[in-house]
């Protein structure tokens, strides 16, 4: 964990919310991008066309329709004549379902080492720290294999392994955050008054890391989708038939002359979530003043 | 905290560098026993060796050829004893030393990472100037969404596009192999465009928060040019936390790389590692853990060691 | 010479044979061509690489590619014609002593690799670790070929005699397999078991000069060669995994000479004038084992109807662009030795049928898993989830399910898929090597041959009798008990594939060696720079 601040960056102004600004028409799209796009993964059972994974030989490699495709396949089909436009929407379910639980729990996980770290520093400091530089030094794939082979290889047990991936960078985030507010006035003069460390972390200290974790958060999630998509590059991650954004690219690679469309779909679903994310969090740190590392 | 004297600065450097040492140290032990656990856990390499998979015969003659017959705890006291005296073993696959192995692949791989890193910063440095200078403007939006779409990418998708345009279609540069320096240009590209991008936000971000500090402010009222103003005072502080940023990458570089490897059939470690993690090969993946934590750990000292060099103000917590 | 040698897949071999011999002729006596300066290092992009590359230890589709530059044998096929000639090689006559002895007298002045000649103690050598294993990599070499061989013997500095158990009617084709290939017993006792499958010695046209393993193997002129020297002064053998980089690579000239194109990556560059494509239809299956151990697979019709349900020819069409054959049988179509039996057909696609099957056999709608490895074979991923879909088609509760290893627990998994190549120029030439009792389908029980009797009488005298009529007979019998009684698996399709090379390079697909094996000897390349 990295244990160096440079001083300009003690969030003495860690949230300074300024005056109100119109929110800019940009960040409006990208709202409404991610609204449209969880309300598509949410509602993919009913809306889909076709059963994502159900194969259509015969159908095999349309491009979109309105490019010449068949008229039934909106965003064509793909190597094995699967509707794009339905196992898009499926696989955005997928691929969302592991992303989003992937980085809550991973995001919880590294809140409370980070706090606890921040706050307690110390002993309990050093030993998190090392189980934090241990987690950083271990190459990722091996504890992802690890945990597929003793675990198996469902979706279930992809969610905790993609929840490993961003945890210390979480943690070592909000232990720098801690430390910061923890020499703040009010929190000393909380402390003097008798307020238990629980009770000063929940009141005091938290809600000056929550902005932080906010854009930490738009920062992970394409980092997570990105992660998934090469899990299923070296065929292991999602397993098939069912369809997640990172095993639609990888499938359909092959193609990527004969039927360009199977690729760039689900590539652009990753690019307009990451797009729309990142523009969201940007905003949210420029509003909130946050600094991110 | 460190103390104001130079003496005590030095002194506190060197508790420091102490610490630091302590806790690398503990770190690389861990990852040692963990490379050796994780490796069993994940399974048996008699499971992968050949594809007619082994008769129960076969396997109990390649278990004891290779000591994997005998109880873990004396396997992993050999273990450490073989690594205390630098012998890291032989592959199962390959039955031969594993040192071997990773000596003939890193050099491409030390190679595609250094033109990575520099690729990255000469990228991402300045289209972060211009997202965090003109932060308001087309121009910015355009860098960080030039950038995000290398970022957004993935890997293998990034690289056969980049093939399929520049070897394919304008015919510029040679599509695979370690021949000569154009070779690299496609896989550094690969893997630079996707680091440039978190470089662009870090860049942007420091700026940001370096000119609103106060004597920022005050040269911009004393009228100084914003450029100027970058160049001469927000960027010197914004550095160190984007050279540390692409320090950390070590581990999105070395994911990055296998697939790069294996898209451009460049022979480096990625592809050693991963296919003896894909085949439980275990003296090969133990070695590619020990120096993968090695590297992390060495590059995080640096960085530390660079902090604690560079601004002596530096708080030391831990 | 056409870019489209065989526009008829089922002719592709023999078709595309003559053709090939005609333009090595008509280049031969070119004038203009002789001028131009012969091309001196050939760079192969190969899909997979191997980790090894003894020749007796690696029997793999990837190995085969490589073993014949370096690897000569005692017996050598003709690889141009139709009908499978053996010929000396290493050897220069054998006699049969008796029906299980034969001597072979063996060439003098043999130069290998290393330096040393080729003598008596160098074939034995070579041959008894495969006939009598001590090292667990030989057993799969022996199990495929060499079961019926008993020991080799030094009879004479350069005579050696091998014994079989029964007599070996295969005993040439056997013999001319890279796999018993001869290596020099200084240079393994010198270096090592494991350096020698790092730096092999053999005694072939090319002598390895470097070898990484799974990336890139470089193979030279053997200036010392016993036979005619070789076409090449250099070969570079390079790993490029990924399709669409191996088709660039060929296009922008990284590569000369690119190997396993599906027919929708050599669409691509169908008729551009810089590059020729060599396509063929191999004598090779795609199958899935189907687990005769397992409770569920116990009941041949389920076994049956599961073949039934399958739409082959819809496979054949959508992943191999209607080029790949749809399997009627373990036979295969367009090879001389199995024509015959071109008149069988067990698999048509007959979804009522599958039905009819189910029901009398009262399955009960519980799960069938294809197992299966996603990225093994070629396009085996997409054709389990469309065959996924035809199980489903008619009723059967199927899920996907992958094998990681294929050393997993036998009897958790219903299906593993395979290939079955054409090893040698025989009616047994896919059969014997996959399908025998020393093959680990018998040995891990996924099948059981013992439960059917008519399968070992019919078995016995396909393989070790005399009379190739009687064989003919009984294979052709063999078929039919296999599909209708046995059902041991699913064959799915042979497949098409291509190779692809710059339009000066003149090479045609070998006849009567396994496939993938590339002939780069005097004669069956001329590459012009």
């Amino acid at each position: 964990m990295a244990t160096v601040e440079v001083p300009g960056s003690a969030p003495t102004e860690t949230v300074r919310v300024r005056a109100r600004a119109p929110i800019p028409w940009h960040v409006w799209l990208a709202i409404g991008v991610v609204v449209l796009l969880a309300a598509g993964a949410l509602a993919a059972p009913w809306i889909s066309p076709f059963d994502p994974d159900r194969t259509n030989l015969l159908r095999r490699l349309r491009p979109p329709a309105p490019l010449g495709g068949h008229p039934a396949h909106w965003l064509g089909t793909d190597q094995l004549g699967r509707d794009l436009l339905s196992r898009s929407l499926h696989a955005l379910r997928t691929s969302v379902a592991i992303g989003l639980l992937g980085c809550i729990v991973s995001t919880l996980i590294g809140t409370a080492v980070g706090l606890a770290a921040g706050y307690l520093r110390g002993r309990v400091d050093a030993v998190l720290s090392v189980i934090v530089d241990t987690q950083i030094a271990l190459p990722y794939l091996l504890i992802v294999l690890v945990g597929l082979a003793v675990f198996g290889t469902d979706v279930h047990v992809l969610i905790p392994l993609v929840s490993l991936a961003g945890w210390e960078s979480t943690a070592r985030l909000v232990r720098g955050q801690v430390m910061g507010v923890a020499a703040q006035p009010f929190v000393t003069a909380a402390e003097a008054l008798g307020a238990r460390p629980r009770e000063i972390l929940w009141r005091h200290v938290l809600p000056h890391v929550l902005p932080v974790l906010l854009v930490q958060f738009t920062l992970n999630f394409p980092g997570v989708l990105l992660l998934e998509s090469s899990l299923s590059f070296l065929g292991i991650g999602v397993q098939p038939p069912t369809a997640s954004l990172g095993r639609m690219i990888g499938e359909g690679r092959h193609q990527m002359l004969a039927g360009w469309w199977v690729v760039a779909v689900p590539v652009a679903v990753i690019l307009a979530i990451t797009l729309a994310l990142q523009v969201i969090g940007d905003w949210l740190s420029d509003r909130l003043d946050v600094r991110r590392r | 905290m460190a103390g104001a004297g130079a003496g005590s600065h030095v002194g506190g450097l060197a508790g420091f560098l102490g610490r630091r040492l302590f806790r690398a140290a503990i770190t690389v032990t861990a990852a040692l026993v963990l490379a050796f656990a994780g490796a069993r856990i994940s399974g048996n390499p008699f499971d992968y060796l050949y594809d007619d998979a082994l008769s129960v015969e076969q396997r109990a003659e390649l278990a004891a050829e290779f000591g994997l017959d005998r109880p873990l705890a004396v396997q992993f006291a050999a273990y450490v004893g073989e690594i205390a005296r630098g012998n890291f073993g032989r592959s199962i696959a390959e039955r031969r030393p594993v040192v071997e192995m990773y000596a003939e692949a890193v050099g491409p791989t030390l190679v595609l990472g250094a033109a990575t890193v520099a690729v990255t910063l000469l990228l991402g440095l300045p289209l972060g100037i211009v997202a965090a200078v003109r932060r308001r403007s087309v121009l910015g939006a355009m860098a960080m969404t030039v950038a995000f779409v290398g970022y957004a990418v993935p890997h293998f998708v990034l690289a056969i596009v980049l093939i399929l345009v520049f070897s394919l279609g304008l015919g510029l540069l040679p599509s695979i192999g370690q021949d000569g320096p154009l070779h690299y240009v496609l896989p550094t590209l690969t893997l630079a465009l996707g680091l440039a991008a978190a470089v662009v936000r870090f860049t942007r971000a420091e700026l940001l928060a370096a000119m609103e500090q106060d004597h920022i402010r005050t040269a911009l009222a004393k009228g100084v040019s914003p450029a100027g103003v970058v160049v001469r005072h927000a960027l010197p502080a914004a550095m160190l936390p984007v050279v540390t940023i692409v320090g950390l990458q070590v581990n999105g570089l070395i994911n990055g790389s296998l697939i790069v490897e294996t898209v451009f059939a460049l022979r480096g470690v990625g592809q050693l590692f991963v296919g003896a993690v894909q085949t439980r090969d275990y003296p090969v993946l133990q070695f590619g853990v020990i120096a993968y934590a090695l590297v992390v750990v060495a590059v995080n000292l640096m960085v530390d060691v660079c902090y604690g060099l560079l601004d002596p103000r530096i708080r030391r917590g831990g | 010479m056409s870019d489209r040698p065989n526009a008829l897949p089922a002719l592709t071999r023999r078709g595309f044979g003559a053709a090939a011999a005609a333009t090595l002729a008509t280049a031969a006596a070119s004038p203009a061509l002789a001028q131009v300066a012969p091309l001196r290092e050939l760079k192969v992009g190969v899909q997979s690489h191997v980790r090894g590359l003894d020749m007796q230890s690696q029997t793999s589709n990837a190995a085969a590619q490589f073993l014949d530059t370096f690897v000569d044998t005692l017996i050598e096929v003709e690889t141009r014609t139709d009908e499978a000639k053996y010929t000396p090689m290493l050897a220069t006559s054998w006699e049969r002593l008796s029906p299980t002895v034969t001597e072979f007298r063996l060439r003098d002045g043999v130069r290998m690799h290393d330096g040393t000649i080729m003598d008596a103690h160098d074939v034995a050598f070579s041959l008894n670790r495969v006939f009598q294993p001590t090292d667990a990599r030989f057993r799969g070499a022996q199990g495929r070929y060499f079961y019926n061989f008993e020991r080799a013997e030094v009879t004479g500095p350069m005579t050696v005699r091998l014994v079989t158990r029964k007599p070996e009617p295969l005993l040439e084709a056997l013999l001319s397999c890279r796999n018993a290939g001869i290596t020099s017993k200084e240079h393994v006792e010198a270096v090592g078991a494991d350096r020698a499958e790092l730096q092999p010695v053999g005694s072939g046209p090319y002598r390895v000069t470097s070898f990484n393993p799974n990336n890139e193997l470089v193979v030279e002129r053997f200036a010392d060669h016993w036979g005619p020297q070789a076409p090449l002064e250099r070969i570079r053998f390079i790993r490029i995994a990924e399709m669409a980089p191996r088709v660039t690579a060929l296009l922008n000239r990284d590569i000369d000479f690119a190997v396993s194109l599906p027919p929708d990556q050599a669409d691509l560059i169908r008729g551009r004038r810089d590059v020729r494509l060599v396509e063929t239809t191999w004598p090779m299956f795609f199958i899935y084992v189907l687990n005769m151990s397992h409770p569920r697979l116990e009941d041949v019709r389920v076994r049956r109807a599961l073949n039934l349900a399958i739409d082959r020819k819809a496979l054949a069409d959508a992943l191999w662009g209607g080029k790949a054959l749809p399997a009627r049988g373990h036979y295969f179509q367009g090879f001389g030795e199995q024509s015959y039996l071109a008149d069988l057909d067990f698999l048509k696609f007959d979804p009522a049928e599958a039905r009819r099957l189910l029901k009398e056999a009262n399955y009960d709608g519980s799960e069938m898993m294809l197992n299966f490895q996603p990225t093994y074979y070629t396009y085996g991923d997409q054709a389990a989830q469309a065959v996924l879909d035809m199980w489903k088609d008619v009723g059967i509760n199927a899920r996907l399910q992958i094998i990681d290893g294929f050393g997993q627990d036998p009897s958790k998994l219903m299906t593993r898929d395979w290939s079955n190549p054409l090893y040698y120029p025989d009616l047994l030439g896919a059969f014997d090597t996959h399908w025998s009792d020393s093959s680990w389908v018998t040995r891990d029980k996924y099948f059981l041959p013992q439960k059917f009797p008519e399968w070992g009488r019919l078995y016995e005298i396909v393989r070790f009798s005399p009379d190739p009529e009687a064989r003919r007979d009984a294979y052709r019998k063999l078929v039919v008990h296999a599909e209708t009684e046995v059902v041991p698996w699913i064959l799915l399709y042979q497949p098409h594939e291509a190779f692809a090379m710059r339009a000066g390079i003149e090479w045609a697909i070998p006849k009567n060696v396994r496939p993938y094996q590339l002939t780069f000897r005097a004669g069956q390349i001329r590459a012009t720079a």
